[in-house]
């Protein structure tokens, strides 16, 4: 527990060391800022529709920014070896680092309590919904961390490391798109070859159930309830397995590396 | 206090260790010699538990480096080829992380860590960047790092790479105070200091133990003759005629040409014959003046490349 403290605090400060932690930030809290003002111009602001707006800059943007160094650069200055050689076991490095990039992650979130804050400090209303938003946010931003942190383990260049966990949170935002595809043309198939009758209220039914399966490990998808004001248990549950998989495939990707024959 | 079985490590079809076995007692200082690729990080990689073996077992004070790897870890320290350093960190900020992530009790930090920084020298730069830092001051904080929490065995890759010669000196000094309270296994490539330091040499080629000995015996047990320099005052064609009949001698060879007629030769002589005085009374009879002779020990370096198997010309037998 102590060494996941110590690398946990050695790791956060570093991103405020570098400008990186810096530029995370003020881009964030411009975009913020700006939707904001103007919100607050046309005399209305809802901090759930804000960050909704802005969820993409983050998890396709930020989120690899902040994670793509994490482990790439560790095995490029060969700090590698002093962790993997301490009494820290691979768990409590992964741990440790994974956290750090949750804090880095936890400033962001909390920088845009700014605006609610300023909204109630001038008595205007703040909707108790906007906090199904926040969790849902924190959620299926934990869950993009670990894919990241993953990504990262995988190769000693950040750039590289950035690009996967790019590529990943993109796949799972067109998976809506894709999933509605699959649907229809699952429907399609399914009335081309129509012997026994099936009704057109049935293959509705068809392309929408084959469109949720499909999209079944979309996380974006698990939200739409959050923004309504609804709690949910099942998404928690699912973004928790998310970034404990990734987690432990990270450790795997690591423990790997010592036995490589390469 | 480390013992090393069958250690074997591939690397696709490349034996990079073969099958090596060691052991080092409490309080020895080994040195690990051997050409470029021979296996030397490899080994300690393994041993420190950074690399896993393919093959063979390592075990730290009775622990195993694969089924105990926390509490063999723990007796460790390790400067690998590059010093491990954060380089966003100032050097008493590193150190600091180095105590958390070892375990250190933050009581006992502060002074511990003094008294590391005094001793290798780094107390002046503790407030800078370790990315500041010249090689020599990033080595010694990597000797630093490997002294916290004082552990038993002190694993050092190559640890005066990149210091000057004073720097070396010392860092020299420093291991050998070290190896009076640690276990130390250091690897280098530059022979004098291995002599200087080690209790015992372990050499290393091509991923198997070559040879291991103490340095003193390593040089009588591969030298097969003695050799002598001589400087004699006389003509060349002569000299050497005569120095071949004395008995014991092997061969006798020029080395280098001085002004004044004085010819430096290399003297070989059976092992065993000390044919000091019959060269001596030789030359008198013929008038020749001996102005120097010195006998010359099979260096480090020969013992190393004929063990190695890149034996020089003209020098020892296989």
């Amino acid at each position: 527990m102590k060494r996941i403290r110590a690398i946990l605090k050695r790791d956060y400060a570093s991103f405020f060391r570098s400008p990186i932690g810096y530029i995370v930030l003020a881009i964030y809290m411009f975009l913020n800022g700006i939707y904001y003002a103007g919100d607050i111009n046309s005399g209305y602001s809802d901090i759930g529709t804000q960050i909704s707006s802005f969820e993409w800059v983050v998890f396709i943007l930020l989120i690899p920014l902040i994670t793509m160094r994490i482990f790439s650069e560790d095995r490029k200055n060969g700090t590698e070896v002093l962790l993997l050689t301490s009494p820290a076991s691979v768990w409590e490095i992964v741990a440790g680092k994974y956290l750090a990039v949750f804090s880095v992650y936890m400033t962001l979130v909390g920088g845009t309590l700014l605006f609610p804050l300023l909204t109630g400090a001038f008595a205007g209303r703040v909707d108790i919904k906007a906090l199904g938003v926040y969790i849902g946010f924190v959620g299926l931003g934990a869950a993009f961390l670990a894919i990241g942190v993953f990504a990262s383990a995988l190769t000693e260049n950040q750039v590289v490391a950035a690009v996967i966990s790019i590529s990943t949170v993109v796949f799972f935002m067109l998976i809506q798109l894709f999933a509605s595809i699959v649907g229809n043309l699952a429907s399609g198939l399914v009335s081309a070859i129509n012997i026994f009758g099936i009704t057109d209220l049935q293959l509705s039914k068809v392309a929408s159930d084959v469109t949720a399966a499909v999209n079944w490990p979309n996380p974006m998808t698990r939200l739409d309830n959050y923004a309504k004001g609804i709690f949910e248990l099942a998404p928690i549950v699912f973004f928790i397995s998310v970034v404990a998989i990734f987690l432990f495939l990270t450790v795997r990707v690591i423990e790997k590396r010592r036995w490589s024959q390469g | 206090m480390i013992e090393i079985k069958n250690l074997v490590k591939h690397y696709g079809q490349v034996r990079a260790v073969n099958d090596i076995s060691f052991t080092v007692n409490q309080g020895e200082i080994l040195g690990f010699l051997g050409p470029n690729g021979a296996g030397k990080s490899t080994t300690m990689n393994i041993l420190t538990g950074f690399l896993s073996a393919t093959a063979g077992t390592v075990k730290i004070n009775g622990f195993d480096i694969l089924e105990q790897p926390q509490k063999a870890k723990a007796c460790i320290g390790y400067l690998p080829e590059n010093p491990p350093l954060y380089l966003d960190m100032t050097v008493l900020e590193y150190l600091r992380f180095v105590c958390d992530l070892k375990g250190v009790p933050r009581e006992e930090r502060a002074k511990q860590l003094a008294e590391i920084m005094r001793l290798v020298r780094i107390t002046d730069v503790a407030n800078r960047l370790t990315k500041n830092l010249s090689k020599g001051y990033r080595q010694r904080v990597g000797i630093a790092q490997a002294l916290v929490g004082n552990p038993e065995v002190l694993v050092l890759d190559e640890p005066t790479i990149g210091l000057d010669p004073k720097q070396i000196i010392e860092i020299r000094n420093l291991v050998r105070d070290l190896g009076r309270k640690h276990t130390v296994i250091l690897s280098s490539h530059i022979l004098p200091e291995v002599s200087a330091v080690c209790d015992r040499i372990i050499i290393i080629n091509k991923g198997v133990i070559a040879a291991v000995d103490t340095p003193d015996n390593l040089s009588r047990k591969f030298s097969k003759t003695t050799r002598l320099q001589v400087a004699v005052e006389g003509p060349l064609k002569d000299v050497v005629t005569h120095l071949r009949h004395v008995p014991g001698v092997r061969t006798a060879e020029l080395l280098m040409e001085k002004e004044g007629g004085v010819n430096v030769l290399i003297v070989e002589s059976e092992n065993d014959i000390d044919v000091r005085k019959p060269v001596f009374f030789e030359m008198a009879r013929s008038s020749y003046a001996i102005l120097e002779m010195r006998p010359l020990d099979l260096s480090l370096e020969e013992v190393f490349l004929q063990v190695t198997g890149n034996a020089p010309t003209g020098k020892g037998e296989k």
